[in-house]
């Protein structure tokens, strides 16, 4: 099992927006199983509204899997932070389907492939599920590898942020 | 059907106040809704996404794209429900503060609303989202 603080040994992604937990299946290069638990004391759920239904919100659950794929191509070449100098970013998604929704106490499973690297662009493909319930398809997943700039000085100062 | 008055949309759990500009409903020809959103620095998404350089994540703007078309919803009272991301792309990146511009169109068929969002930003576009919605039993009200 790998834990969270390897996983943030190799992600530029932090609380909340870092995903996913630990790995519990790892073959290098290859695919891969990560997990989410999903809680309730997680941001998103503080500005639903009455009547409004209590799901993990699917956007954030593919990205989610999107993050536990990440660590197939990042591995080797970790991106702790996005000021070393790279950092990976969605390029494209397509045949995403939601099967089912997520509720907090849920524990995800994220099964991601990697089908093919070109590098500096990779793609995967995989399923997540719950209680061997999917409840998402990711047919195909692009991520690239962007060099980054350095912020402006007169950037914009983010909550909680570094720069 | 022209919306005078910017139409704030519930506030979203990953995204802004999407605001609806402009709507028009041509019967079964489909709808189009026009749409913006200010990207809040103090989005709690920017803290973690990344440290020192916030980026707003890509399935924010797919969130952008499904909050224009719940306005939509609303407005035509029914409750679609998302099942697929058919496409999405992102050609552009996003910054705290950035103003984009979601351009819809939704095809209806009856059980289904086929959706396609241009997210446009002071450079052009920053990314184009193909989304399917599911109508509950019966269709369009």
């Amino acid at each position: 099992m790998i834990g969270i603080a390897e996983i943030m040994e190799k992600l530029p992604h932090r609380c909340p927006m870092l995903l996913v937990d630990q790995l519990i299946e790892f073959v290098p290069g290859e695919h891969l199983t990560g997990v989410k638990a999903v809680t309730a004391s997680e941001p998103w759920f503080r500005t639903i509204l009455p009547g409004e239904p209590v799901v993990f919100p699917p956007g954030l659950l593919i990205e989610s899997w999107c993050q536990a794929a990440a660590l197939l191509a990042v591995w080797d070449a970790p991106h702790p932070s996005v000021l070393d100098g790279e950092m990976p970013l969605l390029g494209s998604l397509s045949d995403v389907t939601f099967d089912g929704s997520v509720e907090p106490g849920s524990v995800v499973l994220h099964h991601a492939r990697l089908i093919r690297d070109f590098g500096n662009t990779l793609i995967f493909r995989g399923t997540s599920t719950v209680d061997d319930r999917t409840v998402l398809r990711v047919g195909r997943m692009f991520m690239v590898i962007r060099p980054t700039q350095p912020p402006p000085e007169d950037a914009v100062l983010v909550r909680g942020g570094s720069s | 059907m022209t919306v005078a008055e910017p139409m704030p949309v519930q506030l979203a759990v990953l995204t802004e106040n999407v605001r609806v500009i402009d709507y028009e409903s041509d019967g079964d020809a489909g709808i189009r809704v026009f749409a913006q959103v200010t990207v809040d620095p103090d989005n709690p998404a920017f803290v973690g996404h990344y440290p020192g350089l916030p980026v707003f994540p890509g399935v924010c703007q797919i969130d952008c794209a499904h909050r224009t078309v719940l306005a939509a919803a609303r407005i035509e009272g029914v409750a679609p429900r998302l099942t697929t991301v058919s496409t999405a792309r992102f050609l552009r990146v996003v910054s705290p503060c950035d103003e984009i511009r979601i351009e819809t169109v939704i095809a209806t068929t009856g059980t289904e609303w086929h959706v396609v969002a241009a997210l446009c930003g002071k450079d052009g576009l920053v990314a184009r989202v193909r989304l399917r919605y599911q109508l509950p039993h019966g269709g369009t009200s």
